[in-house]
C-alpha cells in the first residue's frame, strides 16, 4: 500500500471544501434533486439570499455548480464528489447501527477490498436469539432457505439440521455450492447415509468444495437474501445472532466474497475425500 | 444503487467531516492501517506533539473506532470499516482530481452509478490529450494499441472508417471481438465494415454483437492489456481530443464490468437477426 500521508496530502482541500460546511452541504444536496431557482433553494432549505449567494459563488468558482438561465444545476463533476461522501456515510451508517456487533466480533474473514464496500449491508436486520425463542437465528435461516432457487454457502461450523437439508438439496433441483472446512466435511461426510455422499458427489445441481485453512466466517448468499455470521473475539463462533439482508446490492456483495473463497478452494471428489477423512 | 437522498440531507455527514477537518484524527487512524502502534511511533510519524496524540486518540476512542491497551492503540472492527473507507473515498477524490479535465467536462450518464462509485480503480490511468502539433495523437495512440490486440471487448457509440479497419484486422488475425452497438452504430458499422465479412466473422463466433435500446454515451474498449474510455460533452458531441487510458488490472477490471453492464442492456444478433441484416444489406 502506497504511503497513505502522501495520499491525504493530496486531496485533504479538497475533502474540506466538500464536507465542511453544512450551507454548501445543503445546496449541493437540494440541487441533486434537480435543478434549482435561488428562490426555490431559499424556500426549500430556509437559508437567506445573501447566503445561499455567496456559497454558490464558491460552488461555482469550483465547477461544482452551474448556472442555466435563471437556475442552478450541480455539474456530473460534483455528483462524482457527492456520491462518494454519500457512499462513506452508507458505511458509517452501518458501522454505526450494527456496532454492537462489530464492537466485540471478528471481520478478518472479509477481505479489505470488500469491507470497503459493507456500507450496503446499511438497512439489513440483525436476527437475535432471545429467551423467549432461543432458536430465532436458525429457524429465521432454514425458513429463508427452503424459498431460494440457488444457494452458496462457506461454513465452518455444523448443525444436524444441515446434514437433512444437504440431503433434501441433493433430491431438489437448487443449484447450490457449498465450501467447507475439512472438519465439516467429514462430519457431514460421517453423518450422512453411503447414497446420499454418492449423491452429493456426483450430482449436477451440486458442487461441493473443500477450504483447507481456518476460516474466520460463516455465510450463506442465495437469490433472496443473504446471511452473514461472526466469530467473537474470544474465537468462538456466535450462533445467536446473523446478519441478514435482502437488499440486492448486498446479495451482490455476498456473491463476490463467495466468489473470493471459492478461487481458494478445490472441488471435493472421491479422491481428495478419501484424503480428508483420513487426515 | 438508489441512496435516498433525503436521508442524508438531513443527517449531515458527521463522521467523515470529523476526519476532514483534524489532520490529527486522520493521520493516526492512517497509521493503524497496518496494526497496533505505540505512541512513540504516533508521534515520530505524525510529527504531531504527544499531548495532542493523546487528545486524538480519546476522541476516537469515544467514536469506539480504537482502543487502547497499555500504550498500544489498536483499531476496532467499527474502525476498520471507518478507515478503509476513508482510505477509497480518498483514492476517489485524488482519481478525480488527476484526471479533472476529463471527469469536470463531460456527460457522465452513460457510467453506470455502481461504476462511478468504484472510479478510484481507475486511480493509475492516465489521460491522453490532443496536442497541438499532434491534433491526432490520442486517436493514433488508441488504434496503435487496438491494432496489437488480440482480443477485445468494446461498447462503441462512434464508428470511424479507421477505427472499423483496425476492428476487422484484429478479426482477420484470428482474434476475438464482442461489440456492443446502437441502432444507428450498428448501420453504420455494417456500411464500413465489408458486410458478407460481418457475416462470415458472426457466423464462425470470432465477432459477437449486441444491440441495445438507447443511444449509447459512452466509449470503451478492452484488450488484454489497456483499457480506453471515452465520452461526449455535455452537448452531446463526442470528444475526439481525449481518452482514459488504463493498463492495470484493476482498470482492466472496471472496463470489462460497464462492458458486461451494457452486455446485459443488449441483445445479441442471433441467427434470425443475422438474416435480417442479411437481406437489408442486400436491399
Amino acid at each position: 500500500m502506497r504511503n497513505l500521508f502522501e495520499l491525504h496530502d493530496q486531496i485533504q482541500d479538497d475533502l474540506k471544501f466538500m464536507v465542511k460546511s453544512k450551507i454548501r452541504l445543503k445546496i449541493m444536496f437540494s440541487l441533486l434533486e434537480g435543478p434549482k431557482s435561488m428562490k426555490e433553494i431559499n424556500e426549500t432549505q430556509n437559508l437567506s439570499f445573501a447566503t445561499i449567494s455567496n456559497n454558490m459563488k464558491r460552488l461555482v468558482e469550483e465547477n461544482l455548480v452551474k448556472k442555466v438561465e435563471n437556475t442552478f444545476e450541480i455539474t456530473s463533476f460534483c455528483k462524482l464528489k457527492l456520491d462518494s461522501i454519500i457512499d462513506f456515510q452508507q458505511s458509517t451508517t452501518f458501522s454505526n447501527r450494527f456496532e454492537d456487533l462489530l464492537l466485540d466480533h471478528d471481520i478478518s474473514g472479509i477481505p479489505d477490498f470488500l469491507i470497503q464496500d459493507m456500507g450496503v449491508f446499511f438497512d439489513s436486520e440483525l436476527v437475535q436469539s432471545i429467551p423467549v425463542d432461543i432458536y430465532k437465528t436458525h429457524n429465521t435461516f432454514i425458513n429463508l432457505l427452503s424459498e431460494s432457487k440457488e444457494i452458496f454457502g462457506v461454513s465452518p461450523i455444523s448443525h444436524p439440521d444441515y446434514t437433512v437439508l444437504f440431503q433434501d438439496l441433493i433430491k431438489t433441483d437448487v443449484k447450490s455450492c457449498l465450501i467447507l472446512t475439512d472438519d465439516i466435511i467429514k462430519r457431514t461426510v460421517t453423518t450422512a447415509d453411503l447414497k446420499t455422499l454418492t449423491g452429493s458427489i456426483t450430482n449436477k445441481n451440486l458442487e461441493l468444495r473443500r477450504y483447507s485453512a481456518d476460516l474466520k466466517i460463516a455465510f450463506t448468499v442465495a437469490d433472496n437474501f443473504v446471511s452473514l455470521g461472526f466469530f467473537s473475539d474470544d474465537g468462538t463462533y456466535d450462533q445467536n445472532r446473523d446478519l441478514v439482508s435482502k437488499n440486492k446490492d448486498a446479495i451482490d456483495w455476498t456473491k463476490r466474497l463467495f466468489d473470493y473463497y471459492y478461487q481458494m478452494s478445490e472441488k471435493v471428489g472421491i479422491t481428495n475425500l478419501a484424503k480428508i477423512l483420513v487426515s | 444503487m438508489f441512496i435516498d437522498n433525503s436521508h442524508y440531507l438531513e443527517n449531515q455527514p458527521e463522521d467523515i467531516k470529523f476526519l476532514a477537518v483534524s489532520n490529527v484524527r486522520t493521520k493516526i487512524l492512517l497509521s493503524l492501517y497496518d496494526g497496533p502502534k505505540k505512541l512513540a511511533y504516533l508521534r515520530d510519524k505524525t510529527g504531531i506533539a504527544s499531548s495532542t496524540i493523546i487528545h486524538g486518540l480519546g476522541q476516537l476512542e469515544n467514536k469506539k473506532w480504537i482502543v487502547r491497551r497499555g500504550d498500544n492503540s489498536y483499531i476496532t472492527s467499527k474502525g476498520k470499516i471507518i478507515l478503509l473507507n476513508l482510505i477509497k473515498i480518498m483514492q476517489k477524490l485524488e482519481t478525480i482530481k488527476k484526471q479533472q479535465i476529463f471527469w469536470k467536462n463531460h456527460n457522465l450518464n452513460g457510467i453506470p452509478l455502481k461504476l462511478q462509485k468504484n472510479i478510484h480503480m481507475l486511480s493509475e490511468s492516465y489521460l491522453v490529450e490532443v496536442k497541438l502539433d499532434n491534433l491526432e495523437e490520442p486517436f493514433t495512440k488508441y488504434l496503435e494499441l487496438l491494432s496489437n490486440a488480440k482480443n477485445i471487448c468494446a461498447v462503441l457509440p462512434v464508428c470511424f472508417s479507421r477505427h472499423t479497419d483496425a476492428i476487422q484486422r484484429i478479426l482477420v488475425n484470428g482474434g476475438f471481438v464482442k461489440l456492443i452497438l446502437d441502432k444507428d452504430i450498428l448501420k453504420q458499422f455494417i456500411e464500413q465494415f465489408n458486410s458478407s465479412d460481418v457475416l462470415k466473422f458472426v457466423k464462425v463466433g470470432s465477432l459477437e454483437i449486441w444491440v441495445v435500446p438507447d443511444n449509447l454515451e459512452v466509449a470503451c474498449v478492452v484488450s488484454e492489456n489497456f483499457a480506453s474510455l471515452g465520452l461526449f460533452f455535455e452537448n452531446g458531441v463526442y470528444d475526439t481530443s481525449c481518452l482514459l487510458m488504463g493498463h492495470n488490472i484493476s482498470a482492466l477490471d472496471w472496463g470489462n464490468s460497464l462492458f458486461q453492464h451494457y452486455k446485459n442492456l443488449g441483445e445479441k444478433m442471433d441467427k434470425t437477426a443475422i438474416k435480417q441484416m442479411e437481406s437489408r444489406i442486400k436491399i
